[in-house]
């Protein structure tokens, strides 16, 4: 279980930390009670010996003959003089109030009290000793009593933790091995039995589903690319072909009678690779997110402009612009180059692939209130089952006239989507096709 | 200019491709038919088997390869050269196992393809020299049986089935076990190509022929020998 970037751990795991938080809540809990048993012990302790501290009767304080053998008693006269002692003589302290004090090295407990004869007063003492080593005594059972309590504790700490932690561990084994076998569904942690543990791996899912769902966009986008560019290369090298075969014929045949016609057909392939890398421009540039360019573009503006490209580019074509029919919106938010581009490949594929001798340039409004360009041809028209798949890149419909790149309708779907909206292909009233461009409705304006 | 009337099929589905090569291979000396799609290339060969068949491998539809395959399955031994506009070793991998016997990656010299036509042309109809059986003659490497009479080939009890070129390598190897031969050599032997040229056609078959040889979990027999070429021979 060791790899790259793993450290030597030093922190307690959990488990240890909820026993010794266990086993110390207990040393704090013991601690005070001890202490609460200890002062409470002494105290009580002290007041039984100081029950004890009675002068005898006085018959028995008279003779000292059966004065208890553990009790010290000092006999003083009125003058202050002592008259008797039994045990060590006993210092005067305030009568009736219990004291301590210290004889020849000894702790006393001693309490005065009047004697038998008025004036005489009667010092009755005890020494400590027993009664502290009670209180020691049980003080050392209540701190044996508390070191057990802690262990315990700190050992039912140990095994109800690791409990605790099992959803801990769990999830950490889960995780630990979420990348050993990919999937294709974004992996699910589970680390029931806490709610801590839960939330963790509730988090933990989600974030994993978030990273699963990227993980999947850049492949998908990457796949997308890497065909993108294999199909690009593929496109480029069909007319690079003919290129290069014409050219070897014109380099081994100087004087051949049909040069003419070979340099033609080298024009004509260069014309392809220059119409591919165009088209292979546009699409990257449309693939950029929109930046300055969007604007507010005149509809009107927008199809004289387009008409104007298409007659320059097609002379013999005959161009018409209808007038907006219905309730269209006089300008639409967006980049009219790219429009204006998306146009003019679509006049493209009618001439090309149509065959179109006439287009027709129009603006319509959609059934969402946004703005339909749709440009009409005469031509051939498209097989209705084709009409979804030619919008995809590099993919030529069956009836597709001269060579082209294959990119042209993908160029218009691509502004379309830019523009949020969508190409539609279908039958064109005077019998061709018509590419319909409709443009979302929060860009009309 | 051995056989300067001879026919050959050229297939491409882009017009512009397949014109220039019409005219190119017409000014070269052969005799050119075209077809634009793998149902015409077969009603051509149907009509008139041509001595050689240049083939594109994207073709819509049908592709090159499906075309190699149904050439093949009926049984026209004509020299087949692909054409691929796609540079990734698997589209070269299908077409020559389908039974091509070589490729060329668009865009290519037409020199080159001419010099390699005419050179599987001579080969065309008669096997490689160093194929030509004797009399029941066999060859044995190890556990490697070659019926030279019976074209038959046989790895220990199992049988192997190999395309044309395929059986002409092997043989070739095989009658020069222990002997390092170069691609330049091999290509000469195999193919006919003596002049230079710049292609990996030798590796291409020397890794079927190891798969096919080794499918059994036989010990490896085509041994690639660094920088020089190859060679047969039992261990390693």
């Amino acid at each position: 279980m060791s790899g790259p970037g793993r450290r030597p751990r030093w922190s307690l795991s959990l488990r240890l930390r909820v026993a010794l938080a266990s086993g110390l809540a207990t040393v704090v809990v013991v601690a005070l009670v001890g202490i609460l048993a200890s002062v409470l012990l002494t105290r009580e302790q002290t007041e039984r010996l100081d029950r004890s501290l009675v002068p005898g009767s006085p018959a028995v304080l008279g003779s000292f003959a059966s004065t208890r053998a553990d009790l010290a008693v000092t006999l003083r006269a009125p003058d202050g003089t002592v008259r008797r002692v039994s045990g060590p003589e006993l210092p005067l302290s305030p009568v009736g109030v219990p004291t301590s004090v210290d004889v020849g090295g000894v702790a006393y407990r001693i309490r005065t009290a009047p004697g038998p004869a008025p004036g005489v007063l009667v010092t009755v003492g005890a020494t400590e000793d027993d009664t502290r080593a009670r209180v020691a005594e049980r003080q050392r059972l209540v701190t044996g009593l508390g070191i057990v309590a802690v262990l315990l504790a700190a050992g039912l700490g140990w095994v109800f933790a690791g409990r605790a932690v099992r959803p801990m561990r769990r999830l950490t084994e889960q995780a630990a091995t979420l990348d050993r076998d990919p999937v294709d569904d974004p992996p699910v942690v589970r680390a029931d039995g806490s709610r801590e543990s839960e939330e963790l791996a509730d988090a933990l899912t989600g974030m994993l589903a978030r990273l699963h769902a990227e993980q999947e966009r850049s492949t998908a986008s990457l796949h997308a690319a890497r065909d993108f560019a294999a199909a690009a290369r593929h496109e480029l090298r069909t007319p690079l072909t003919a290129m290069r075969t014409d050219l070897e014929v014109l380099a081994a045949h100087p004087d051949l009678p049909e040069r003419d016609a070979v340099l033609a057909d080298v024009l004509r392939a260069q014309g392809r690779v220059e119409a591919t890398l165009t088209a292979l421009g546009h699409l990257a540039a449309g693939d950029l997110p929109d930046t300055a360019d969007a604007g507010d573009v005149g509809v009107a503006d927008l199809l004289r402009l387009a008409a104007e490209d298409a007659r320059r580019a097609h002379p013999t074509l005959e161009v018409a612009v209808d007038a907006p029919a219905g309730e269209v919106a006089e300008s639409v938010r967006g980049s009219s180059e790219g429009l204006r581009m998306a146009l003019a490949n679509a006049v493209v594929n009618a001439v090309r692939h149509g065959r179109a001798t006439t287009v027709r340039l129009g603006a319509h409004a959609g059934p969402d209130g946004g703005v339909v360009l749709t440009v009409d041809d005469d031509g051939t028209g498209l097989p209705a089952a084709e009409r979804e798949a030619v919008l995809g890149r590099f993919v030529r419909g069956s009836t597709a006239g001269a060579p082209g790149s294959g990119l042209g309708l993908a160029l218009v779907a691509q502004q379309a989507a830019r523009h949020g909206g969508r190409v539609h292909l279908e039958d064109a009233s005077g019998g061709g096709l018509r590419v319909s461009l409709a443009l979302g409705p929060d860009r009309a304006g | 200019m051995n056989e300067p009337s001879a026919e050959l099929l050229v297939v491409d589905d882009d017009a512009d491709v397949r014109g220039s090569l019409e005219r190119g291979l017409r000014l070269s000396g052969f005799a050119v038919r075209s077809a634009e799609d793998g149902p015409g290339a077969l009603r051509a060969v149907h009509e008139r088997v041509p001595d050689a068949v240049v083939l594109d491998l994207g073709l819509p539809g049908m592709d090159g390869v499906a075309v190699v395959t149904a050439l093949r399955a009926m049984d026209h031994d004509v020299p087949v050269c692909v054409l691929s506009a796609r540079d990734t070793v698997d589209d070269r991998v299908v077409g020559l196992e389908a039974g091509a016997d070589d490729y060329m990656v668009k865009p290519f010299a037409l020199p080159e393809l001419v010099a390699r036509l005419r050179a599987l042309l001579r080969r065309g109809a008669r096997p490689a020299p160093a194929a030509e059986p004797a009399l029941g003659e066999v060859i044995t490497v190890g556990p490697l049986r070659i019926d030279l009479a019976r074209r038959l080939t046989t790895v220990g009890e199992r049988s192997v089935d190999l395309t044309k070129r395929e059986y002409e390598l092997l043989v070739v190897l095989a009658r020069n076990a222990e002997v390092v031969l170069t691609r330049e050599r091999l290509l000469e032997l195999v193919w006919g190509y003596d002049f230079a040229t710049d292609t990996n056609v030798v590796d291409v078959f020397a890794g079927y022929l190891r798969r096919k040889l080794e499918a059994g979990g036989t010990p490896r027999l085509v041994h690639t020998v660094r920088g020089v070429g190859f060679v047969l021979r039992e261990g390693g």
